[in-house]
């Protein structure tokens, strides 16, 4: 199930795992997508909660460390969730490719 | 002036999070912050008005009988809290957060996931409560039919045809809540799934709904007082103002055992438990009071 929920990424998705490439405290995800994107991409608390969480049930990330409480959990990306990622990005250069192919016979056809 | 404000908000229902975060935005904007919820409603402190943003979110571990938030909830909260977002209370799985923030980044920026948090929190609380209050009015109501095919001139006459039809009106309302909420999570789901955003809920019928039904109840008690004379009168007064002494001191109870780090466990057996037998004790007691006293 959690392999074909995660069969294509969302763009969220896509790049909390980038983020997770370094091991990474949740909350800090949030600041570094925005980061990476010049903000044009936030995730949003909640959605970061929970995609987590899905993605360690999925195996695509791990913990590696639980702060005093058992709070501050920081995570990296697993060998399943390196392969995602490549397997998303794959999938964009297709799409990319695409794009370009059609575009540039429009381009000729015209 | 007053600078503390209670109300019902009757016309809220539990899972339209959107009418909420506009109703609360609007309270605020009238100088009306939100304190905390509590069983018997809303509570509200003035403040200066301001344009503030509000939050409803769900949480699944979420309980009233909690001793404090679990640790699971405590992390979703600092992350909220690093995004600019503050904990106003909590209430069974709800979460309501607040922004002073002109443009905050909402906490939920994903349909999909929006959508299945809603869905897990819902099945925590929300729907197995309504489906126990549809059977249970079902029930009483079914009950009474033997009555019927058995006497139908006495059963017109007494009380259980009034009986019959208020817990059928019960039943009605909790089946119209929960049919709403399912056909919304269906469509919501089609929706989220052909990559849109979830749907609105438009519960104010609900709203509607639940006033009719509470006219249609006054009006068959009455109805059955006067028709069974004044000493049913004196028990349905002593039935209603024992029901709601029995969520009084139920809710006390419950709070009074979280507050000494009670498990939530055992707060949940020992708060239900003295719920049941209260109840029991006093439709018993005035079941016993009918049949000795007339």
């Amino acid at each position: 199930m959690p392999r074909e929920k995660f069969q294509t990424l969302t763009e969220q998705m896509f790049y909390i795992l980038l983020c997770l490439r370094e091991t990474c405290c949740g909350a800090d995800i949030m600041e570094r997508v925005r980061a990476i994107t010049n903000g044009r991409v936030a995730v949003g608390p909640g959605t970061l909660y929970h995609l987590l969480d899905s993605f360690v049930g999925a195996g695509m990330i791990e913990e590696v460390d639980v702060g005093a409480g058992g709070r501050k959990r920081s995570y990296r990306l697993t060998a399943a969730g390196r392969r995602a990622l490549a397997q998303e990005f794959d999938r964009l250069n297709r799409q990319a490719a695409d794009y370009r192919r059609c575009i540039l016979k429009e381009g000729e056809d015209a | 002036m007053k600078d503390r404000k209670f109300r019902p908000e009757g016309s809220l229902q539990f899972y339209d999070y959107e009418r909420i975060e506009r109703h609360l935005a609007q309270m605020a904007a009238k100088g009306w912050r939100l304190e905390r919820i509590s069983g018997l409603g809303w509570h509200y402190r003035r403040a200066p008005a301001k344009k503030l943003t509000y939050a409803v979110e769900y949480f699944e571990e979420g309980s009233d009988f909690n001793a404090g938030l679990p640790n699971s909830q405590r992390e979703f909260v600092e992350y909220c809290e690093a995004a600019g977002w503050q904990l106003v209370t909590t209430w069974a799985q709800m979460m309501i957060f607040v922004s002073e923030e002109e443009n905050p980044t909402p906490i939920e920026t994903e349909p999909a996931t929006r959508l299945e948090t809603i869905a897990r929190s819902m099945k925590r609380n929300f729907l197995p409560g309504s489906i126990v209050m549809i059977v249970l009015g079902l029930l009483e109501a079914g009950l009474q039919l033997p009555g019927l095919f058995r006497d139908p001139v006495g059963f017109r006459s007494g009380a259980g045809l009034y009986a019959g039809l208020c817990w059928l009106l019960v039943a009605v309302v909790f089946a119209c809540r929960t049919g709403h909420y399912l056909v919304w999570l269906r469509r919501s789901r089609r929706a989220v799934g052909a990559g849109g955003d979830c749907l609105p809920m438009h519960t104010s019928w609900i709203a509607a709904v639940d006033r009719i039904v509470l006219a249609g109840e006054i009006v068959l008690l009455a109805g059955m007082c006067v028709r069974l004379g004044v000493r049913w009168l004196g028990c349905m007064a002593v039935l209603v103002a024992g029901f709601y002494l029995n969520l009084l001191l139920t809710w006390r109870l419950r709070d009074f055992l979280r507050a000494r780090n009670v498990s939530a466990w055992t707060n949940r057996l020992v708060t239900i438990g003295f719920c049941a037998v209260f109840a029991f004790a006093l439709t018993g007691g005035i079941v016993w009071y009918a049949l000795t006293a007339w």
